[in-house]
């Protein structure tokens, strides 16, 4: 009875061919070779294969393969190669000086001007004449009024309108400042409320442009004399309606969007560089190889 | 002057002890390259471009056997040639069947019919049916097969030139035997007597 050989036999047979066997191997496989028929056939294939190999001619060179001089020299890459890695180098070296002229305090303040001026003018107004300014243009108080952003939370109705750019980010300090000021007096019944509201500056301005103050007067002030829930939780049979809604034709100041950011304009100018100098990098590089 | 002096000498620059070690393994080199390409014109410029590219990288080079590092710069070169043709394939050595437009895989073609000395013409033939075997043959058992029993370099030198364990050595070479027994037995008849496989105590 013959079995097949394994490839760790032909592994075993092809070694003790090239006497790459250790002694114990060697007799291991020396045993075989007494025992076994197909041991001997393969060893026998084996040694053919190697033989036909080995007779194969020799193939004299053509030629002496010396190398001269010449040969080592190393060849120049072109006027390109180097003027792509000096605009690569330059680029990047740009792209970082305007990145970090970016992040000098001097820059973030000039960068944003605008938000400031509009803060100081209308704290300067509310300190000038607080009761006419409450009468001709008192700051606006929305709890989920379209511009959202800061205002305290009221997220869910303001998302359903999209905020003009910029106008949702300012915001005046969130609900939190807000109800600093709704302190009920002792004598009033429960849950009766006042507004009271002041311009107040905005702390962090942004440096999206500053909008245009509106003078549109459109205080939120809850009737004194019925007792309303506190901040918008209407009664069961108001709930659904909008109360002191904006005019739909009302039109929205948006900030004047012409007006170029210094800020965006260096970010960008930065981008662009930090582009140019991957780009040159990568040409001049696919340039030398091309040329080794 | 010995073989370590010479790699000693090129390293710092010296061109002719460099061209005296090329002398050397030039032969061993181009014969590698011959086998793994099966193109004399393409082994030429392999061997020149290994050569060149030893030179330049003799700072790799940490010491054994340097036969084995020249051979590794041929191989590795003749690898780059073999992706490069894989990549642009040219019209293939094998003659087509106009019927199918398939290759003809019987080894009936490769036998010549030039008039010549029988012997030679056996030997012709035997090499055309190895040459067959060994395009049809993974590279790296190519490269193997072909240093060991071609250029008849030892298990160690081979393990070096390839960068592969000795274990591996062994069991790739037992199985590129046994893929060229097996590709060898289909010539049959075509090979001389002499490399037959199949002896009455196999059939």
């Amino acid at each position: 009875m013959t079995k097949r050989l394994t490839s760790k036999d032909y592994a075993l047979l092809s070694a003790y061919m090239d006497g790459m066997l250790s002694p114990r191997e060697r007799s291991k496989v020396e045993k075989q070779l007494e025992a076994r028929v197909e041991f001997r056939t393969a060893l026998y294939e084996l040694q053919q294969t190697r033989k036909a190999m080995r007779s194969l001619p020799r193939k004299r060179v053509p030629r002496n393969f010396l190398i001269t001089p010449a040969m080592v020299q190393p060849r120049r890459a072109p006027f390109a190669v180097g003027a792509l890695r000096f605009s690569s180098a330059m680029a990047a070296i740009a792209a970082v000086i305007l990145t970090l002229f970016q992040l000098l305090p001097s820059f973030q303040m000039a960068a944003a001007p605008a938000p400031e001026l509009y803060a100081e003018s209308t704290s300067v107004a509310a300190l000038q004449s607080p009761a006419e300014a409450m009468d001709s243009a008192p700051p606006i108080i929305q709890w989920g009024a379209p511009y959202a952003g800061g205002m305290g939370g009221g997220g869910a109705e303001g998302l359903a309108e999209p905020a003009p750019l910029g106008m949702g980010q300012g915001g005046v300090g969130g609900g939190a400042d807000a109800l600093k000021e709704w302190v009920p007096t002792p004598t009033e019944p429960a849950g009766r409320i006042e507004l009271q509201s002041e311009s107040t500056p905005t702390p962090y301005p942004t440096p999206t442009p500053a909008p245009t103050p509106t003078p549109t007067p459109t205080l939120v002030t809850l009737p004194l004399d019925q007792a309303q829930p506190i901040l918008g939780v209407a009664p069961e049979e108001e709930q659904g309606t909008v109360v002191n809604a904006e005019p739909a034709d009302r039109e929205i100041d948006l900030p004047p969007v012409n007006q170029p950011r210094p800020g965006l304009v260096l970010r960008t100018a930065a981008v662009i560089l930090g582009a140019l100098a991957v780009i040159f990098f990568v040409a001049a590089l696919f340039l030398r190889r091309r040329f080794r | 002057m010995d073989e370590v002096a010479l790699v000693q000498a090129a390293r710092q620059g010296d061109l002719d002890a460099f061209n005296r070690l090329v002398l050397t393994y030039q032969e061993m080199a181009f014969n590698l390259a011959c086998r793994m390409l099966n193109d004399e014109d393409a082994a030429e410029d392999a061997t020149q471009t290994a050569f060149l590219s030893a030179y330049r990288h003799l700072d790799g080079y940490r010491g054994g056997s340097f036969r084995a590092w020249v051979m590794r710069m041929v191989t590795n070169t003749c690898y780059d040639e073999l992706r490069r043709r894989h990549r642009r394939p040219t019209v293939p050595l094998e003659p087509v069947n106009p019927e199918d437009n398939e290759e003809i895989e019987s080894p009936a073609w490769l036998a010549d019919d030039a008039p010549s000395p029988e012997t030679t013409l056996e030997q012709r033939e035997l090499e055309h049916a190895i040459q067959h075997c060994l395009e049809a043959m993974p590279l790296d058992f190519r490269a193997v097969l072909i240093m060991v029993d071609i250029q008849g370099m030892d298990y160690i030198e081979v393990a070096e030139a390839v960068r592969t364990p000795l274990g591996t050595i062994k069991s790739r070479l037992a199985r590129a035997r046994l893929r060229l027994r097996d590709c060898l037995q289909k010539f049959g008849e075509l090979l001389p007597a002499a490399y037959r496989l199949k002896t009455e105590e196999t059939q």
